[in-house]
């Protein structure tokens, strides 16, 4: 207890080089927390987005590929409104190597019909759908009624809520989990919600029509499975070729474009994480370093009051793992204060899928974060404890008077 | 110097949350110009920042320390109100994607916290003080 209150004191007593010893290890352990969070949420959202997809094969019109459409749908939730001729449904399942196709049908809201900002619906086939439907019966155990909806987490509404759109009530049934993607957005519904939505949005001028075809039957995208053994490879390339006016996208590789974006965005949080490390570590050995000379006369004191070279040691160690340790903890806190409340707008900024990962695994980030940190600290304040400990208190206190 | 550095903090954070509340951090702007339901969350945030900047100035030419505990008092519970405000006491977009939801809120609430937390280490300060003086 002694020693504790001679540490405190020790270090209260020169609170600069206190307060810089304690910002240098929380920058440590707020880039090696923040970093390892953002780069783990990233591989979580696309997993999750992996697990979302559910299909082999997207096939949407034309227009829609040459946009990128389907994948900014996916990833950042922009709004899609293209539509094809239903008929295209059945030529899919007739293609030879598909197991199972299902069509879904989007729509955009108006700016006022629920908040500032238009937001994506979905119509589904809640009888045929293999791709929304597993994850709904999650949150809903009924089959989805007509004018009940869906919404994504991101969606500001509580279940039991009614949804204006295009001035037609729709009761909210169900709250989707969160999976880091675009689909958080979303509002989802069944085919015959969709078809009288859709007429709402023609009664209020806005048109879904097509070049050719019964208006009436149209579909926005078509997503499909493969039979077990077949090549979705060659059944790209079969739609491809008996489908007219719309391109079929192979999900792979859309997965494979995300995957080569995260790689990207993770390489460079590694190199800033190692930027930040390098530099603060240099810092840390010439502030322990200058530490050496500034209390050579101090500890020269301490020796000739009888304290061993092993107490000695071993007090400039416990004060470096308190500065250590604290450091590591602030940094973490601050990290956290960062990350957390602004995820959103990272997701945003990132354009990528970003899903936070579970309590227990925060709890393990953070503190290995800080066992790192308050461990780094102590390894290079060791060098200076034991070159303080061989100071010769005779010498040291001659040479300053 | 150091007595008033809790009240320096205390104008710097409502600073901050003034000038952001009409630049960064601010509501959602249409581009239609049409008034987003965030709005009136924005102007509220707007004018407890210049409360909380108005009592540090306050704060920062008073001497006594009774007083001046009781402007921190008042800052405390601007800013535990102001934490409440983007989201609970004034609607904000229904879409968390939105800037004020992304943005405006978590910003405003740590800043409030910030001025909240601030608030409470000035009253002590200034009790530990009227302690002194009585003894």
């Amino acid at each position: 207890m002694k020693h504790f209150s001679l540490m405190i004191r020790n270090l209260t007593r020169r609170p600069g080089r206190t307060t810089s010893l304690i910002l240098l290890t929380a920058s440590l352990a707020m880039s090696l927390f923040c970093g390892t969070i953002v780069v783990s949420s990233l591989r979580r959202g696309l997993s999750s987005m992996e697990n979302r997809l559910g299909a082999d094969i997207i096939v949407v019109p034309a227009e829609a590929e040459s946009k990128a459409s389907m994948k900014n749908l996916l990833l950042q939730g922009t709004i899609g409104t293209f539509y094809m001729d239903a008929s295209v449904l059945e030529k899919v399942r007739e293609t030879e190597g598909v197991e199972r196709a299902s069509a879904q049908i989007f729509l955009s809201s108006m700016k006022a019909d629920c908040c500032s900002v238009k937001v994506q619906i979905i119509g589904f086939d809640p009888e045929n759908d293999f791709v929304v439907q597993p994850w709904i019966a999650e949150s809903l155990n009924h089959q989805l009624g007509n004018m009940e909806v869906v919404v994504g987490c991101r969606v500001e509404t509580d279940v039991g809520n009614n949804f204006r759109i295009y001035d037609r009530s729709c009761r909210v049934v169900a709250k989707l989990a969160s999976t880091g993607t675009g689909l958080d957005t979303a509002v989802y519904c069944n085919m015959n919600t969709i078809h009288i939505l859709l007429q709402a949005a023609e009664e209020k001028g806005i048109t879904h029509k097509i070049d050719s075809g019964n208006d009436s039957e149209v579909v926005s995208a078509i997503y499909v499975r493969v039979l077990p053994g077949a090549d979705p490879g060659l059944v790209n390339n079969r739609l491809n070729g008996r489908v007219r006016k719309a391109t079929a996208i192979r999900t792979a590789g859309m997965m494979t474009e995300v995957a080569d974006s995260l790689n990207g965005v993770s390489r460079i949080i590694a190199i800033l994480i190692c930027a930040v490390w390098v530099l603060a570590l240099i810092i840390l050995f010439i502030v322990f370093s200058m530490m050496v000379n500034e209390r050579r006369r101090e500890l020269a004191v301490y020796r000739l009051l009888g304290m061993s070279r092993k107490m000695l040691s071993g007090m400039i160690l416990k004060e470096t793992a308190l500065c250590s340790f604290t450091g590591a903890l602030c940094g973490t806190v601050l990290g956290a204060i960062i990350v957390f409340p602004f995820t959103t707008l990272i997701e945003t900024s990132l354009k990528l899928p970003y899903l936070i990962p579970d309590a227990g695994t925060i709890v393990l980030y953070a503190c290995f974060a800080i066992m790192v940190t308050a461990l780094v600290g102590c390894a290079a304040g060791s060098r200076t404890a034991s070159g303080l400990s061989r100071v010769d208190p005779g010498t040291t206190l001659r040479e300053g008077a | 110097m150091k007595k008033n550095i809790f009240c320096g903090i205390l104008l710097v954070l409502a600073a901050v949350i003034v000038i952001g509340s009409v630049t960064v951090l601010g509501p959602c702007i249409h581009e239609d110009g049409s008034e987003a339901p965030c709005t009136s969350a924005g102007r509220a945030v707007l004018c407890v920042g210049c409360v909380l900047a108005a009592l540090a100035v306050l704060i920062l030419f008073i001497r006594k320390p009774s007083v001046r505990m009781i402007l921190f008092f008042s800052s405390l519970c601007a800013a535990a109100a102001g934490i409440a405000l983007p989201g609970t006491i004034f609607p904000l977009c229904r879409m968390d994607t939105m800037h004020c939801r992304a943005v405006m809120k978590p910003a405003m609430i740590i800043l409030f916290a910030s001025e909240l937390i601030v608030s409470v280490c000035g009253i002590i300060v200034e009790r530990n003080k009227i302690r002194r003086e009585k003894v």
